[in-house]
């Protein structure tokens, strides 16, 4: 058995929140976001929206597009790293929204590689003939977990939600050609949110600033630059494919200066790289998922195309999968 | 000195404090990046009540720089 996509989905909310919005910060440091990033906007969730209300939204679009009925689909496996609550697991609000009733339910946090982790999840499932179609979704509300005074931070990260729905096939001549999982935990601090876990719970909070997500910048451009270009040329060597024969990539979104160094590493042509960060900001884990669906929506021929996902992000973890179309 | 070094530790955990002196330059505290160098500055309108969001620091400007830019406004260093 092979999985291949049937349908993909996005959903970005609808509030837009440009760099000049960011009044929190000195106008004079404003430009400095997209000199760095690439940035432009964001969007932020609505009051009443949280991390499964994106998800479910972004996993009707993808079984709209599939064509497949809520109560048919047999999985659901949710990348997400800034879940509705510490416990259930959010998929699970995703089911019961959707109606997917004969489906399980759980969550992966890989925090940016969540989308390409959880991807894989489904996979096994499906190459282990245990299931016949699953609903991969990744979701998150970064709005909620960033320090609004973080310029660090904040103005970097938006929300939204991708999904994918894979479906078992016999034939191999496209779907999911080979993947790589990577981590190095003795990365765990470089990206975190300090409180709220067994390590520092609430009641032990020192500052404010605890609750909220950090990264050590330096450390995550350094690894990123050197673990993406390292995971792209490993999976082209399992898989046998070339620079050439990748017609596209969806990368992470997390920094334009980061895709152009990858794609200068790789020696596959900076257009080739798909991006939507400049309005979008990064989505943490459904970077990819959104850029994916974007890129299959933009009226491409994508049959018999080869796209190469990778992502990097807290763990430290990283990711690459190939797919054929 | 002391409160403009204890913004610093604050923005930039990794930094020994005690290394830190008026000739130290912003872009060799542990971690100092321009974006950071935003968070520093916010951090100084606290400690300082002062305001500075129309100011910028820079990699190459020392600790005693920005004491010279408090005390022209109007804060005591």
């Amino acid at each position: 058995m092979i999985a291949h996509l049937r349908g993909t989905g996005s959903y970005l909310p609808s509030k837009e929140v440009l760099n000049r919005d960011l009044k929190q910060f000195p106008a004079s440091a404003l430009p400095l976001i997209e000199q760095k990033t690439g940035i432009t906007a964001r969007r932020y969730a609505a009051d009443d929206e949280c991390t499964s209300d994106l998800a479910a939204q972004a996993a009707r679009a993808c079984l709209l597009q599939a064509g497949l009925a809520a109560e048919d689909v047999e999985g659901i496996i949710l990348a997400t790293s800034s879940p509705d609550r510490m416990q259930p697991a959010t998929a699970t609000r995703v089911q019961a929204l959707l109606g997917a009733k004969n489906a399980f339910a759980f969550d992966v946090n890989s925090v940016c590689s969540g989308g390409v982790y959880a991807l894989e999840t489904g996979n096994a499932f499906i190459k282990a003939g245990l299931l016949r179609n699953v609903l991969v979704v990744a979701s998150e509300v970064y709005s909620r977990i960033l320090n609004p005074a973080d310029f660090s931070t904040c103005p970097y990260f938006g929300d939204g939600a991708g999904a994918v729905l894979l479906e078992a096939a016999a034939d191999g001549s496209s779907g999911i050609m080979g993947t790589i999982l990577r981590a190095d935990g003795t990365g765990h601090d470089v990206i975190q949110v300090p409180c709220g876990g067994t390590m520092k719970p609430y009641i032990r909070l020192q500052a404010q600033r605890e609750q909220y997500f950090t990264m050590k910048g330096r450390e995550v451009y350094e690894f990123a630059v050197t673990r993406a270009p390292e995971v792209i040329r490993e999976l082209m060597s399992a898989t046998g494919l070339t620079p050439e024969g990748i017609s596209w990539v969806v990368p992470h979104q997390a920094n334009l200066n980061v895709i152009h160094a990858i794609s200068d590493a790789v020696g596959i042509p900076r257009e080739r790289f798909v991006t939507n960060l400049q309005k979008y900001g990064n989505t943490a884990g459904a970077s990819v998922f959104i850029a994916l669906d974007e890129l299959c929506r933009s009226g491409v021929q994508m049959s018999g195309r080869v796209v190469m996902l990778v992502a990097f992000g807290g763990g430290l973890s990283w990711a690459a999968s190939a797919i054929r179309f | 000195m002391q409160k403009i070094i204890a913004c610093l530790k604050i923005v930039f955990p990794e930094c020994d404090p005690a290394t830190i002196t008026s000739d130290t330059t912003l872009g060799d505290v542990p971690g100092w990046d321009s974006m950071n160098s935003v968070n520093f500055l916010l951090e100084l309108e606290v400690a300082f009540s002062v305001g500075l969001l129309d100011e910028t620091v820079t990699a190459q400007q020392r600790v005693s720089d920005v004491a010279e830019l408090l005390r022209a406004k109007g804060a005591e260093v």
